[in-house]
């Protein structure tokens, strides 16, 4: 993905968006508050109307129209929409609700529970499951640690891993130390460019982290 | 994913747009029952033009921005929903109001 320009009014978001993902690789996105992280993945996805953003896998350029079927996207706020049965949405995207439950058993009794029934962590977490089993090479996932239980992130990641065996990962979240433990490389956002992270210290000097001591 | 899937998928992404569209067309078919008339017939077709426009900003501006990503992942764009919902809309009123013309000459 890259030449994302994104503008609202006056205001520029990005000018030089750009991120890269390998099969077998986790990818870690990073960036203050508001610096265009979820915008960069909404514009990719086609949820967001923005002035320029080229998207290509193997060099070739992808139809955004069934952009889906190449990329999975699980987004910040809820994905299944209101009212929709869970077994429903798996059923969708093609993927065993059963197995689910052998990873995560107190799901056994939400198979015919609308979503809403569901608190925001189970919500999340049965979201994640079903966008990382979801068909396609590359998943991207906008704050999947957001309202997880802490017992159930390591499993989260484990689960990252597992699927990074065989599909590209992108990854955005404020838990710098869950991204940095699960992520291959980072990437860092800061005044509407992307910019590759080397060490700590390149954090520190796009004021993503403070300076220690 | 089914053809049934889709046209479940498409009512349940334009469900809102769609119940007012349906309210309207009802209005519609009540007052051509009341008074059949050609040029009724086609001022609803223009009416229906400008409330749909204004029934597509105003789902647009109260939905969740993020409630899209879920027909994405499947390859349903927001364009091909759109338009889908809109025409389903249109053509309803269409087949109400001929009806109508039909049955009462």
């Amino acid at each position: 993905m890259d030449s994302v320009v994104v503008r609202f009014g006056e205001k520029t978001v990005l000018t030089g968006g750009y991120i890269t993902s390998e099969t077998g690789m986790v990818t870690g996105l990073l960036g203050r508050n508001g610096a265009g992280k979820s915008c960069m993945f909404r514009a990719l996805m086609g949820g967001l109307r923005v002035e320029n953003v080229v998207v290509s896998i193997d060099e070739q350029p992808i139809n955004r129209q069934i952009i889906g079927r190449s990329i999975k996207y699980l987004p910040q706020s809820r994905l299944i929409p209101e009212g929709m049965k869970l077994h429903r949405a798996f059923d969708l995207y093609g993927v065993n609700y059963w197995t689910f439950v052998n990873r995560f058993p107190k799901f056994s009794r939400h198979y015919d529970s609308p979503i809403y029934e569901l608190s925001g962590g189970e919500a999340r977490l049965a979201e994640l499951y079903l966008v990382l089993h979801g068909d396609a090479p590359f998943y991207i996932l906008d704050e999947p640690f957001t309202q997880v239980d802490p017992v159930n992130i390591e499993d989260v990641k484990a689960m990252i891993r597992e699927r990074a065996k065989d599909h590209g990962i992108i990854i955005t979240d404020h838990n710098y130390d869950a991204i940095s433990s699960v992520a291959d490389n980072l990437f860092v956002i800061a005044d509407g460019y992307t910019n590759q992270v080397h060490c700590r210290e390149d954090l520190v000097r796009h004021g993503y982290l403070r300076a220690e001591g | 994913m089914t053809l049934l899937d889709r046209i479940s998928l498409t009512l349940r992404y334009g469900r809102a747009q769609l119940l007012i569209g349906a309210v309207y067309n009802l209005v519609c078919m009540n007052y051509l029952l009341s008074e059949i008339s050609y040029t009724f017939f086609v001022d609803c077709f223009i009416i229906k033009v400008v409330v749909t426009a204004i029934t597509l900003y105003l789902v647009s501006r109260f939905r969740d921005r993020d409630a899209i990503f879920f027909y994405i992942n499947l390859g349903l764009s927001r364009r091909k929903l759109q338009i889908s919902v809109i025409l389903a809309d249109f053509l309803a009123l269409a087949i109400l109001l001929t009806s109508v013309l039909v049955f009462h000459g």
